[in-house]
């Protein structure tokens, strides 16, 4: 007795566990795990890129500053929309408008919809672009990730798409895949040399984590010390007065929010220095950090990797100082070890599996039970 | 019985799949019992909805639109103490109820303005009442920040462009609270006649303000940008400094071209409560902060951000998000903003260096030095989640360390920041609120053991309450909640000295619809818990706990009610305990809390130098500097020695660096709600004082845009009682104005002497108030005199007053006062002259809404003041004193 109701608790919490499962992951890209990537757009236009918005739920985007005209045709054959120079057109008679507002392609039409029907144009936008639910990209049967990728872990390539166009009269197509793309761990920036971060008397050095890394540098010494960006020209100096940067350097055109001001324009040959607001501290996104890719190559996805080793050269009373830092890839195992003890879970990297385990252990757990259950005596 | 019994058994089949990940069950189920554990009172909860009693958490709404179908009671969000004991809170995430599938593709239609609720404890019990309107009201015509990314494809939905949700509020001076951004609802894109949609939040531009004195919303100013999880601070000169928050919270990023993705709101933003309005700061006073930052005021005016904050998005929040790592500081004068260091790693190496997403950062009790400065500030981190990787982990961590910044007055230096760990919490704690005792002790409640946000419904609740005592350095589990309270769950002090505990606003399971994964073991996803617990901490049990008896504050009389005072910068105040006072450790101010998202700007508890000790009377001496104690409401306990450990006082509310608000001061400690007493109080304050060389600045502050009379009154003329002659009179004033001290009525002239200012104004129930102050003519110019007229209140002595601020003279015109009482209660009656009992009318009983009027010859008197005191004792045995002074001519 006990046994069953142990199995059918089992199966209930299963069940439980996976009503949510369906409706979260019923279309694929509202799982982190399962990307869309655009492979293709023919026939070409200059001006004309189609890309990805990610999101809770991901979305096409169309930027059409080609002068022509790109209409959009429905898995049905009608076209639905229009994106050209005056705008955005919406073909009110296709069910496919309706069901592109929302991620889950429910709609409510107004009027009587089908591929039939005349189009009935409605102006929607008076920019070029539109963005927009592409149900093309996840029919249901292969929205979801099948259970043994999953407990791969590996990359796979789900399932292709494609969807009709009509560029100024010519036949065309916007064709893409779908791939799951579980996070495997994630990249973290270190420090090599100085260790400790100490430069020299009263200049300190750390560097920042975050997905794009960043460096911190204190000087409360007597000596200024001057940054080398990555171009090998200094761009910023810090010292007793404060902190100067050069906006015309192409380290500062990559820094967020331009804290000194509007960059200088591209090319610029002369340095403009201006003064940043504050002690003799700089903290800057540093490009050499980046790794330009989401993952290592894939040999080295399952172990803690140097993906790239950089240096940022610092002068200091006319000595060349280097500081050396890497960044290191570390994979989703080593850091659900490093958990027991401290927080270290890659953000995105648990997003699906813990409930997944969980209804998936109760639910073996329930059919494991409900077998001995059947084979037990009387 | 059905259904409890399947989800008992889900319950045990769920929990052999987390038994296999190595998960147990709530913490707070493993808690210690001893003599040192806190106590948790069952939970209580608002009974009826709409008026209608039910037990159930929501109803179906009688007339539902918009998609909305129930209606549910308020979980406590965020969530204040007010200034006369009351509790004010609103809900997070209303709406969740009306979801049928998928939160992602219906809330956009399906989120609703949180309502908010007042809290009253009449004897004990509580009882709840509704402000005007409940939703605060703002945006009827939607948000006009909230734009959708591609114009043309969002749909704004009806009913929820004005949410409270994710707001941050602090109280204003005058004990009012101010709520600034919140969410717009949109969804993004839409279609128009859809329901359902892509959700998306939109952060509000409106700020919005709730007066308790008439129990409803108006609206503020509206800042330059929209914002959704932004941070208030209270800066010295009584202005509101605001940094962060989002416009969009899915916020365009593109992996391939970062630095074009959104971010952050990284304007910052003043608002000034005298004119209502915002002001936005220079470019030198922006940057990139996390959502929800963590920001307090320094003692030397800067605001300090410690490195920790609300951090969403796996896919990032902001490109400078590095930025988020370093503990910097803003400095209002100079506009621009510090870096101190990486907290851990540039300024004391701790285990976990970095960025600290969902953690409490709690402000220690700031202390004097030797020579009555306060200059150190210590802060208190623990739990959340930990950086790397960025921008924040998952599962949550123990880990605790204290920050301390020596600040300096140079403009120039940024401020020394040093770091260190501390023993770490028991149980790791994501989203633990943590609440400043008055023995400045931490209490942490609630929270989960992983970052619920990244998938709603899997985390474990924490439900044991650890404590950090600042002189060990370590964590002791105190006792457990009661009900399992993850994300938006809250706790504040109250007045007592216990703790409130409430809120509870999961997002809905997995994003999809409510639902709880393992009862019992994962955190309860059956919508919202409107319900409270009250804590009472080991600190209370210790021993017998001090009482303050009485409050005077320096040029004040002495308050023995339980009125509130006021207490200006560098003044001292005299604070009377029972007994002799010999073990009293400290006296301390605790600004009363306004807290939501672990989030509260203003939180701070001011230790206050005692420079006297006299048996029971110890004279604490007030900051000079508003940065220290910004000016507002404040809970004011005395810490008493035991062997244990301090033990508090219950607390007396002082306005720092304020006056008392008019209202607040009428209703106080008399059972009378404030909003009833309201409604007999015309004005906030008058005040008249020397003005040039001959005139008088007649002052006045009203509570509506009411006519106000002036009549000034001579009493005496030199050592002759003149009675009461009118000299100078003024009609139908609505602003403060000078008067040129000439008599303005025929025949009269001013001469020096005794005087008075009456002001009479309408209240708004149509009843006349009036007020008086005394003045004293010397040599031409005016001087101030002690209140010979107490306001009229809505406490058990409605009035007291003396006949004239001056007696005696040629004359020898007789001592005349007069009271009248709510309700029956023992009178007594004491005249005395510094100090000397020069006459002691007998005790009486006293009958109500009877006039009671008495006399004292003057024959024989000194000249000089004479205080006139009443003590009026309730039959609960509290007592109720008033002073008021005639001079004896």
């Amino acid at each position: 007795m006990r046994a069953r109701a142990i199995a059918i608790a089992a199966a209930a919490a299963a069940a439980a566990a996976l009503a949510g499962a369906p409706l979260a992951l019923a279309h694929g890209e509202r799982d982190p795990a399962i990307r869309t990537f655009v492979d293709q757009v023919d026939p070409e236009a200059p001006g004309l890129t189609v890309r990805v918005l990610p999101g809770a739920a991901q979305r096409l985007e169309v930027v059409n500053g080609s002068g022509r005209t790109l209409e959009l045709r429905a898995p049905s054959g009608e076209p639905w929309l229009r994106v050209g120079p005056a705008g955005v057109e919406a073909n009110a008679a296709s069910a496919t408008w309706f069901a592109s507002g929302n991620p889950d392609g429910i709609y409510r039409a107004p009027g009587p919809v089908g591929p039939d029907r005349p189009p009935r144009w409605q102006r929607v936008s008076s920019e070029p672009r539109w963005a927009w639910f592409a149900h093309e990209l996840h029919p249901r049967a292969s929205a979801a990730a099948p259970a043994d990728i999953v407990a791969a872990g590996r990359r796979a390539r789900l399932n292709d798409w494609r969807i009709r166009t009509r560029l100024d009269g010519r036949d065309g197509e916007i064709a893409g895949h779908l791939e799951y793309r579980p996070v495997r761990g994630s990249f973290t920036a270190r420090l090599v040399e100085p260790s400790g971060g100490r430069v020299a008397p009263g200049v300190t050095v750390a560097i920042l984590n975050a997905r794009s890394p960043g460096v911190f540098l204190s000087n409360t010494g007597a000596t200024p010390v001057e940054v080398e960006g990555g171009d090998g020209r200094p761009f910023a100096r810090v010292g007793r007065g404060g902190t100067r940067i050069d906006v015309a350097s192409p380290t500062y055109a990559e820094q967020p929010g331009a804290p000194a001001g509007r960059p200088a324009p591209p090319g610029s040959a002369r340095p403009v220095w201006r003064r940043l607001p504050g002690a003799a501290t700089l903290s800057w996104v540093e490009p050499r950090a980046r790794y330009g890719a989401d993952e290592p190559p894939e040999r080295d996805v399952g172990r803690r990797t140097v993906v790239r080793r950089w240096t940022v050269d610092l002068r200091i009373g006319g000595r060349r100082v280097p500081v050396r830092a890497e960044t290191v890839w570390v994979p989703v195992q080593r850091r659900g070890a490093a958990a027991a003890g401290r927080s270290g879970a890659p953000a995105g990297g648990a997003s699906a599996v813990p409930w997944i385990v969980v209804a998936l252990l109760a639910a073996g757990g329930g059919a494991w039970l409900l077998r001995r259950r059947a084979q037990a005596p009387g | 019985m059905a259904v409890h019994g399947r989800r008992r058994r889900a319950g045990v089949a769920a929990a052999i799949g987390l038994a296999a990940l190595g998960l147990t069950g709530p913490a707070g189920a493993q808690a210690p019992a001893g003599s040192d554990q806190g106590t948790t009172e069952k939970p209580f909860v608002e009974p009826t909805i709409n008026g209608k009693p039910t037990a159930e958490k929501c109803v179906p709404k009688e007339n539902p639109e918009f998609n909305h179908q129930l209606e549910c009671k308020p979980a406590a969000g965020s969530l204040n103490t007010l200034p006369n004991g009351d509790t004010f809170y609103w809900d997070a995430l209303e709406g969740t109820e009306n979801i049928n599938a998928n939160i992602v593709a219906e809330y956009g239609r399906a989120a609703e303005n949180d309502e908010s609720r007042l809290l009253r404890f009449v004897n004990g019990l509580p009882t709840w009442s509704t402000p005007t309107p409940a939703d605060a009201g703002a945006n009827p015509d939607g948000e006009p920040r909230a734009q959708p990314l591609i114009p043309g494809t969002g749909t704004m939905e009806p009913g929820n462009d004005g949410a409270l949700f994710c707001a941050d509020q602090n109280f204003l001076a005058d004990g009012r609270i101010l709520a600034v951004g919140g969410t717009a609802y949109l969804n993004d894109p839409g279609v128009e006649g859809q329901p359902v949609g892509a959700t998306e939040l939109a952060g509000v531009s409106a700020s919005r303000v709730y007066d308790p004195a008439t129990n409803s919303w108006s609206q503020a100013g509206r800042m330059t940008r929209g914002r959704w999880y932004p941070t208030i601070v209270t800066l010295g000169d009584g202005r509101q400094f605001v940094a962060s928050g989002v416009e969009k919270l899915l916020k365009p990023a593109y992996p391939d071209d970062p630095a074009s993705s959104g971010g952050n709101v990284r304007e910052t933003e003043l608002f000034d409560p005298a004119t209502n309005k915002w002001t936005l700061n220079p470019q030198s006073a922006w940057r990139s902060l996390p959502l929800f930052p963590r920001i307090h005021l320094l003692p030397n005016g800067r605001v300090f951000y410690t490195g920790s904050g609300q951090a969403f998005n796996p896919a990032g929040q902001d490109y400078a998000e590095a930025q988020w790592n370093i503990a910097s500081e803003y400095d209002p004068k100079a506009q621009t903003w510090m870096e101190l260091g990486v907290p851990g790693l540039t300024t004391g190496v701790t285990s976990q260096p970095g960025f600290r997403g969902s953690a409490a950062s709690t402000m220690l009790p700031l202390k004097p030095d030797a020579q009555g400065q306060y200059k150190t500030a210590t802060f208190l981190a623990s739990g959340g989640v930990l950086n790397p990787p960025s921008p924040g982990g998952y599962f949550a961590t123990p880990q605790s360390q204290l920050e301390t910044v020596e600040t300096t007055k140079d403009p120039k230096q940024p401020d020394k920041l040093t770091t260190e760990e501390t023993g770490p919490l028991a149980t790791p704690r994501w989203y633990g609120t943590n609440v400043l005792l008055p023995t400045g002790e931490v209490a942490t409640f609630s929270g989960s053991d992983r970052d619920e946000v990244l998938t709603p419904g899997t985390e474990i609740p924490v439900k044991s309450v650890e404590i950090f005592d600042p002189a060990t350095k370590k964590w002791k589990v105190a006792g457990a909640g009661i009900n399992p309270r993850t994300y938006h769950n809250t706790a504040v002090l109250m007045a007592d000295g216990r703790v409130l505990i409430g809120g509870h606003a999961p997002i809905s399971t997995l994003y999809a619809k409510n639902v709880t994964l393992a009862p019992g073991i994962t955190g309860p996803n059956d919508g919202r818990d409107p319900s409270f617990e009250i804590y009472t901490p080991p600190n209370l049990k210790r021993g017998p706990r001090p009482v303050i008896d009485s409050v005077a504050v320096e040029g004040q009389p002495q308050e023995t009610g339980a009125a509130p005072v006021s207490a200006g910068y560098g003044k001292t105040m005299d604070v009377f305990v029972a007994g002799n006072g010999d073990d009293i450790a400290s006296v301390v101010l605790i600004r009363f809390p306004s807290l939501t998202h672990l989030v509260d700007g203003d939180q701070r508890s001011v230790e206050l130098r005692v420079v006297k000790r006299e048996g029971g009377k110890l004279t604490v001496a007030m900051p000079d500097d508003p940065n220290v104690l910004p000016a507002g409401p404040y809970m004011l306990f005395v810490n008493a020695k035991t062997p244990n450990g301090l033990v508090p006082s219950t607390s007396r509310t002082v306005f720092a660096g304020t006056p008392v608000p008019a209202t607040l001061a009428a209703s106080a400690g008399t059972g009378v709600s404030e909003v009833a007493c309201a409604s007999k109080v015309g004005f906030q304050r008058v005040a008249a004082r020397q003005r040039g060389k001959r005139g008088l600045r007649v002052s006045f502050r009203r509570v509506r845009d009411t006519k106000v009379d002036v009549d000034v009154f001579q009493h005496s003329s030199g050592r002759r009682i003149v009675k009461e002659r009118l000299i100078a009179r003024f009609r139908g004033k609505s602003k403060s104005f000078t008067w040129n001290g000439k008599a303005n009525r025929r025949g009269r002239r001013t001469t020096d002497g005794i005087y008075s200012v009456r002001y009479t104004t309408k209240t708004p129930s149509g009843t006349k108030e009036v007020r008086r102050v005394a003045l004293r003519r010397v040599d031409g110019r005016w001087r101030a005199r002690p209140d010979f007229y107490r306001r009229v209140t809505c406490d058990v002595l409605t009035a007291f007053k003396l006949e004239r601020p001056a007696f005696g003279g040629k004359q020898r015109t007789p001592l005349r006062l007069s009271y009248r009482l709510a309700t029956g209660a023992r009178v007594g009656v004491v005249v005395t002259k510094r100090g000397r009992v020069v006459k002691r009318f007998k005790t009486t009983t006293s009958k109500p809404r009877r006039t009671i009027r008495l006399g004292m010859s003057s024959r024989g008197l000194r000249r000089g003041d004479y205080k006139v005191k009443i003590t009026v004792r309730r039959a609960s045995g509290r007592a109720l004193t008033s002073t008021l002074t005639a001079r004896k001519l």
